[in-house]
């Protein structure tokens, strides 16, 4: 048994295989989101006086604001269908004697964010 | 390298085989192999020629050949792969890269140590302990369809530990339980007539247990038998907060 070989993992495991590789991209996209919050947290100063928020309101045009916030988006949106396409696995639901199917149970997380998100866009295109 | 003397007949495939013959080298090599392709072969199959036709002192392990004993585990080009249920035609005309399991020791060629993995299936102990003893008079312990629901899928587990080999976790470091042994141990404790769920709990809910998962969720794409011990693992850590959390709430109840 003592002369049994030992195959080490490679250094940057996660590069050796695709599904490795989606997990860590997964993992990064806390980054830009956890980056965004530096933005809301600027937006919440920057209301205190009307020249700032003018001054915060003007940086949202900028350039590279725009590039910011497509990028954060995007991984914001991996985040949640990765998350959301998880949910079941978590969840069992049973119905009687029979386990739902895990493709009900994400779709019931997909649909609550199609609703959730469209009362949040109406409550703001009504104020 | 070793290659085959044998003359063969139309269509050839290479197979590029790891050996590993601790008693004559310290260090692994690749052996090439020219073997006959054929449509209905798998993998399996093109391996047993190979030790039949052209180096018997090749080593590995098979037994059913109809992807249930779950013993033909090996790499596929890098994929965790029953050998018995992948064909040649699968991967032809690309040469196919035979390795053993990874993540595991390598006793010989492709044979793997998997005592680990039966150390941890022990202390998990994957079978029922019955919560009260019975006697042969007394009949059978009955279950509900419900009951029976609750764990059946996990009872498809054939222990081919291709999900070890699918998990980065357990590669980095191997005192993680893994998706298999977490997920049988969950098995039994969702048995109705089972009576260790307290003791497995401890076992799944330390560190060695489902908080080590960092939820790669390979494991269960891997799994020749839809068992999902990603889904497994993660219910075991819904669980365990559940439990904690009705502790805290509630000590006085049951834990
Ligand atoms: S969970 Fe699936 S991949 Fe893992 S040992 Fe069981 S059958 Fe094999
Ligand atoms: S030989 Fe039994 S599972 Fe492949």
């Amino acid at each position: 048994m003592s002369k049994d070989y030992i195959r080490p993992m490679p250094k940057r495991w996660w590069t050796t295989r695709p599904g490795w590789a989606k997990f860590m991209l997964r993992e990064w996209t806390a980054l830009p989101v956890a980056i965004y919050c530096g933005v809301l947290i600027a937006m919440a100063a920057a209301a205190r006086s009307e020249a700032s928020w003018q001054g915060f309101c003007d940086w949202l045009e900028t350039p590279l604001s725009m590039i910011l916030h497509v990028i954060v988006l995007a991984f914001a949106l991996l985040h949640t269908v990765t998350w959301f396409a998880a949910a079941p696995k978590a969840i069992r639901v049973f119905r009687g004697d029979e386990q739902v199917p895990e493709a009900l149970v994400a779709g019931g997380h997909f649909a609550a964010w199609v609703v959730v998100s469209a009362g949040f866009a109406l409550l703001v295109v009504g104020l | 390298m070793a290659s085959s003397a044998t003359k063969i007949e139309g269509k050839t495939v290479t197979l590029e085989i790891f050996r590993y013959q601790p008693d004559d080298e310290t260090e692994p090599r690749y052996d090439t192999f020219e073997v006959p392709y054929r449509e209905d072969w798998v993998v399996l199959d093109a391996i047993n020629w190979i030790k039949d036709e052209v180096d018997g002192s090749l080593s590995y392990r098979w037994s059913c050949r109809m992807g249930v004993c779950g013993s033909c585990g090996m790499m596929v080009n890098g994929e965790p792969k029953l050998t018995c249920a992948v064909f040649l035609r699968d991967y032809y005309p690309k040469p196919m890269r035979i390795e053993p399991l990874e993540h595991f020791p390598v006793t010989r060629d492709l044979v793997i140590n998997m005592d680990d993995f039966m150390g941890k299936m022990e202390k998990l102990q994957t079978w029922i302990v019955p919560k009260e003893p019975r006697t042969i008079e007394e009949g059978e312990y009955r279950q509900t369809p419900r009951q029976l629901a609750d764990y059946k899928q996990y009872t498809m587990c054939i222990n081919c530990m291709l999900c070890y080999s699918a998990c980065p976790v357990y590669g980095l470091d191997s005192s993680f339980l893994g998706p298999a042994a977490l997920t049988l141990g969950r098995r039994y404790s969702l048995d109705s007539r089972d009576g260790a769920k307290d003791e497995r709990a401890e076992l799944i809910q330390s560190d060695e247990g489902v908080w080590s998962c960092t939820f790669v969720g390979e494991c269960s794409r891997v799994c020749p038998k839809n068992v999902d011990p990603a889904g497994a693992i993660q219910a075991g850590k819904v669980e365990g907060t559940v439990d904690m959390m009705k502790s805290m709430l509630m000590p006085w109840g049951r834990k």
